[in-house]
């Protein structure tokens, strides 16, 4: 460094001699109590920074193609698994949809609470028995079909064309066909052969827990459980019902809701939230409903609005799935007023069981995690802090040194 | 005594001039005291800012299951009670007999009074100070009771818990839409009415609706109207109170002799909810803005200070800006010593 002048001789820090200065015990303290008051703030701008908030976004959700799964996990402890089919329908409640994906499992449950698992059975939704009465075994054995069918002129038939009920299911298909009631298949040989009499009383006591998921075209529709195996007949949709009625004092769709969700799998999810400790997540609304009305033919009924959402966390990850709202009902088949409230007159009619119905809302909400500042921000608020700090303290400083100088001034004239 | 305070002298970080060493002017004078009124407005505007605080909003899908929730009209209506009836219907199929909770009371109004109100008001989106100074939570004691029926006009108050679905409550006429021994008489048919209050949720009475004091007036008997309302939940919060109610919006269409007369009124609900709640800054940060604020204007008072005295001297000379000047104190009649120098 040399004695010309130099960039060094430009000091915007430029002070006083300090030899010219005066400290005074009023100074110290206000010094301390600044460095503390600092420290303090800075601790909290630090934590501040630090927190991760949630901001929730609204926009329309312009997502196309998407499918949209449905999970779901439901026991009822009063029906047995023969006894259970889930069917899933679109919009108009006829038309089936071509289910693009789908695993379900029927688990029989056992026991004096019927939390017993005893046994697991996959299974499709949308599951028809489709047998088709037409043409011998290869051995050319003819099964009777009882009377629901025409068979008459078997005799005159090549065996080819002969109208036949050579299983339980086609029996109970050709019953459903004529509409008689099929009951539990006593005193049908064919079924009493196939153990299907002795296998569905023993099980009659039992409970069913339902477990698995489906992926549909994410349009609105319903999703519902009913009483006995779903037959299409002439194009409809129709429930053989008569085992169900058969016991009157058994079979009820009182049911415990473990798990119900739209969206990806959240068994999955519920690993990765458990590793992450992410504070924000989708909601579940109906996990661990419990539905009993104490009535056999009753109708549980939620009514679901699904709406699209997306959680991008802040370790980057996201997760695009669904949150729901939902309304629950229900009323007894017989219709009328309600036992409880009596103002309501409850529609007759309909199908025992337990029906979801959803529909998509336009919006989707974005979850967007992220730090409740930025880093210039925080740099930011650091400086306007030390500084603030310090210039107040030396205003303050200053303040009470003309106070006091002031007084004395005063007292000595 | 001395030696403690002589300790921690040494820690002062804002040396002093010494007196002798400063001057003083009236103008210095008043600028510092500009300077302090200017602080105290300051600090004033900053804290009534944090009392206030912000509104944050918040978009989420409702998490409860929900089942009902109250539905609170009251509506006067232009026709004698007795030939009136209110039902709800809604997706789970259910009717509820919507009368047998309401309240019918007759009244005799003046012509005048269907004027009064306004068909078509101003949109008013109250804010959330309006609405939590206006949350006086209310319930009608009154149940199914039937007053006056004979009166030519019929008042329809009360709440009536209804499936949280979409739905339709409508007030039509004895006769016209549901099966009933009496057929009104044509020439009473008339369903000019007035909106006093229609809301969601738990009875706020004070609470602007949508479709609060509104009136519709038709001259035509088989007049009906339909009202289509989109219903979102919302929850108010301010310092731990916090409200949950619903707000809709209105669409509104009439048609003439083409369905049942009547007044129609179908609603659903939407699944997100808002939550509109007023934050508070955290006192820390308040503490920061507020060193900031006071800060930046003691710097800048200074710098303008300076500035001033800079352009006096250069228009008037530096004997007019020293004039008025006075040395506080001589080093002489004031030893540094008096003043705690190390």
């Amino acid at each position: 460094m040399g004695k010309g002048p130099s960039i060094f001789s430009f000091d915007a820090f430029a002070k006083t001699i300090d030899d010219r200065k005066i400290k005074t015990s009023t100074g110290g303290i206000i010094t301390i109590v600044c460095i503390f008051t600092t420290i303090i703030l800075l601790f909290n701008e630090y934590q501040d920074y630090n927190r991760i908030v949630l901001r929730p976004e609204l926009v329309v959700d312009r997502d196309r193609d998407q499918k949209l799964q449905i999970n779901l996990d439901i026991s009822f402890p009063e029906l047995p698994c023969d006894l259970l089919s889930l069917d899933v329908m679109d919009l108009t409640g006829e038309i089936e949809f071509d289910l693009l994906k789908n695993g379900f499992t029927k688990i029989r449950l056992g026991g004096n609470y019927r939390n017993d698992e005893i046994e697991e059975i996959k299974f499709d939704a949308n599951e028809i028995i489709d047998e088709t009465n037409i043409g011998t075994l290869d051995d050319g054995f003819c099964g009777e079909c009882y009377g629901s069918l025409n068979q008459q002129n078997n005799n005159e038939k090549p065996n080819n064309e002969k109208i036949c009920c050579n299983s339980c299911n086609s029996v109970k298909v050709a019953y459903a066909k004529a509409g008689w009631k099929f009951f539990d298949g006593k005193d049908i040989k064919q079924c009493e052969q196939e153990g299907y009499v002795e296998k569905i009383n023993e099980r009659l006591n039992e409970g069913c827990r339902v477990k698995g998921s489906a992926e549909i075209n994410r349009i609105g529709g319903n999703l519902h459980f009913a009483p006995g195996a779903s037959l299409l007949i002439n194009g409809r949709h129709v429930h053989d019902m008569s085992l169900f009625d058969k016991h009157t004092d058994k079979f009820s769709f009182k049911h415990i809701i473990n798990h119900f969700s739209f969206g990806e799998d959240s068994h999955e999810l519920q690993e990765k939230f458990e590793n992450d400790k992410h504070d924000h997540r989708t909601s579940h609304p109906l996990d661990n409903v419990h539905a009993d009305a104490g009535n056999k033919y009753e109708m549980y009924t939620y009514y679901l609005k699904v709406v699209n959402t997306r959680f991008e966390y802040i370790n980057g990850e996201v997760i695009e799935t669904n949150e729901f709202s939902a309304t629950k009902h229900n009323r007894p088949l017989r219709g009328g007023r309600d036992e409880i409230d009596k103002n309501t007159i409850h529609a007759r009619g309909g199908l025992p069981g337990t029906f979801f119905y959803f529909d998509i809302s336009p919006l989707k909400i974005i979850n967007r995690e992220d730090y409740n500042r930025s880093f210039s921000a925080f740099i930011l608020s650091l400086c306007s802090a030390v500084a603030g700090i310090l210039t107040v303290g030396s205003l303050l400083d200053r303040t009470i040194w003309s106070a006091r100088r002031f007084i004395k001034d005063k007292k000595s004239t | 005594m001395e030696s403690t305070r002589k300790a921690i002298r040494v820690f002062d970080a804002f040396p002093k001039v010494p007196p002798s060493d400063t001057v003083g002017s009236y103008r210095g004078s008043y600028s510092t005291f500009v300077t302090y009124f200017f602080m105290v407005f300051l600090i004033w505007v900053q804290i009534g800012g944090y009392i206030d605080g912000y509104i944050d909003h918040q978009y989420s899908v409702d998490e409860i299951v929900r089942n009902t929730l109250d539905l609170n009209i009251d509506i006067v209506i232009a026709m004698p009670c007795k030939y009136l009836d209110a039902n709800v219907r809604d997706v789970s199929e259910d009717l509820y007999l919507a009368e047998e909770i309401l309240n019918f009371e007759g009244v005799n109004l003046p012509n005048a009074f269907w004027n009064m109100a306004k068909s078509k008001k101003s949109t008013i989106t109250p804010d959330i100070d309006n609405v939590l100074s206006n949350s006086l939570e209310a319930d009608f004691v009154a149940k199914g009771q039937r007053h006056n029926l004979e009166l030519p006009s019929c008042r329809i108050f009360g709440s009536i818990p209804i499936n949280r679905l979409e739905g339709d409550f409508h007030i039509t006429a004895e006769g016209y839409g549901y099966r009933r021994p009496q057929v009104t008489p044509e020439e009473l048919l008339n369903f000019t009415h007035f909106i006093n209050e229609f809301s969601f949720g738990k009875f706020y009475p004070y609470i602007e609706n949508s479709l609060d004091g509104t009136v519709q007036k038709t001259s035509n008997g088989r007049h009906t109207y339909h009202y289509n309302l989109k219903v979102v939940p919302t929850i108010y919060g301010k310092l731990g109170h916090e409200i949950d109610t619903n707000q809709y919006s209105v669409r509104m269409y009439e048609t003439d002799n083409k369905y049942s007369p009547g007044i129609f009124i179908q609603y659903d609900f939407d699944p997100i909810k808002m939550s509109i709640i007023e934050q508070r800054l955290s006192f820390f940060q308040f503490v920061i803005k507020l060193v900031t604020i006071i800060g930046g204007l003691w710097v800048m008072a200074s710098w303008l200070y300076r500035f001033m005295e800079k352009i006096i001297i250069l228009t008037f000379g530096k004997e007019f800006a020293r004039r008025g000047e006075e040395k506080k104190s001589g080093l002489l009649d004031d030893p540094i010593e008096e003043y705690e120098s190390i």
